[in-house]
């Protein structure tokens, strides 16, 4: 098994992406903290594998999404789930705007969570995250015209699922 | 104009990436197809609102107790393992005294020797249904795909 202290090299600095990775796919603060940190117990009982030549997050992230996946398929439903919240420096000065815009991403959170976890993932690491589509490639270990064609589809379903909840 | 084509200038037009054919091309498809234009509208309008909002941040004092608990995890889970592999040298051990007592001792009574037959059958009963119960998820789990 691996060292503690090596391991925590690679794990300490990509915490809290791991965090709000699995919060992406689960929409659930309790779950994301369990789900990544499972993950994270996962990979360190595998790290033998891990080329440290490559990067970390990329390797964690097929455990992470593999691991939330397996929740999401044996999860209940009924679940409130929560995602997204309005940037705090965002409309300091105009309350009224701000009150608005809560309410617009009340529902775009839960147009958001009708989506399939591939689709919501692909959202928030473009939109959210503000990642590149070669950065998202690189992830998601697929390439940039599927991350593209993935981004399309992922935002007409959007825009039916916000439709439907106007 | 092919789906993955309109998949692509869409995206690029979404974030302002098109080169000026690109742009002369994707413009001349909305103004043909003036739904793909209140779509794309659309498609714009909640990026926008997205710009506006991040994934919901736990407190600041969450991230120690995160890391705190993430490695007491660990080391529990050494534990386990330990535990784990202890349990199954000793197990085994036991086992193969028992199997030996049973074969060497002749006075044991008949009801007790059925009964230890029945107890190893049981074992091994369960961990072949173990087995193939984890063959079978293996093979129905559709994300196997997904490397772990």
């Amino acid at each position: 098994m691996a060292g503690k202290e090596e391991f925590s090299k690679y794990a300490v600095p990509n915490m809290k992406r791991a965090y709000f990775s699995a919060l992406a796919f689960l929409g659930s603060h309790d779950d994301a903290m369990e789900a990544s940190q499972i993950a994270f117990v996962k990979a360190y009982d595998h790290f033998e594998s891990f080329d440290t030549t490559k990067n970390f997050f990329t390797w964690y992230y097929k455990i992470l999404k593999n691991h939330c996946l397996n929740v999401i398929r044996s999860r209940k439903s009924g679940r409130e789930l929560f995602l997204l919240e309005l940037k705090e420096n965002m409309l300091e000065s105009e309350p009224q705007q701000a009150i608005e815009k809560k309410e617009e991403i009340l529902l775009l959170e839960k147009a958001m969570l009708k989506l399939s976890p591939h689709e919501r993932e692909l959202l928030i690491m473009r939109e959210i995250e503000g990642q590149s589509y070669k950065q998202i490639s690189d992830l998601l270990g697929i390439p940039q015209g599927s991350v593209m064609s993935g981004l399309f589809y992922a935002r007409k379903n959007l825009a039916a699922k916000y439709r439907e909840l106007l | 104009m092919n789906n993955e084509r309109l998949a692509e200038l869409s995206e690029k037009y979404i974030s302002a990436s098109l080169n000026s054919e690109e742009a002369e091309e994707f413009q001349d498809y909305l103004n043909q197809h003036p739904e793909a234009k209140i779509a794309i509208n659309e498609h714009i309008k909640l990026k926008e609102l997205m710009m506006y909002s991040k994934l919901k941040e736990p407190k600041v004092e969450f991230w120690d107790i995160y890391k705190e608990k993430l490695f007491n995890r660990i080391e529990r889970n050494t534990a386990w393992f330990l535990i784990i592999l202890g349990s199954i040298v000793v197990g085994i051990f036991f086992f193969f005294n028992l199997v030996d007592a049973w074969f060497s001792e002749h006075d044991l009574p008949d009801l007790v020797k059925y009964g230890i037959a029945s107890l190893m059958l049981g074992f091994i009963l369960l961990i072949f249904s173990l087995i193939r119960e984890r063959i079978q998820t293996f093979k129905n789990d559709k994300y196997k795909e997904v490397e772990r």
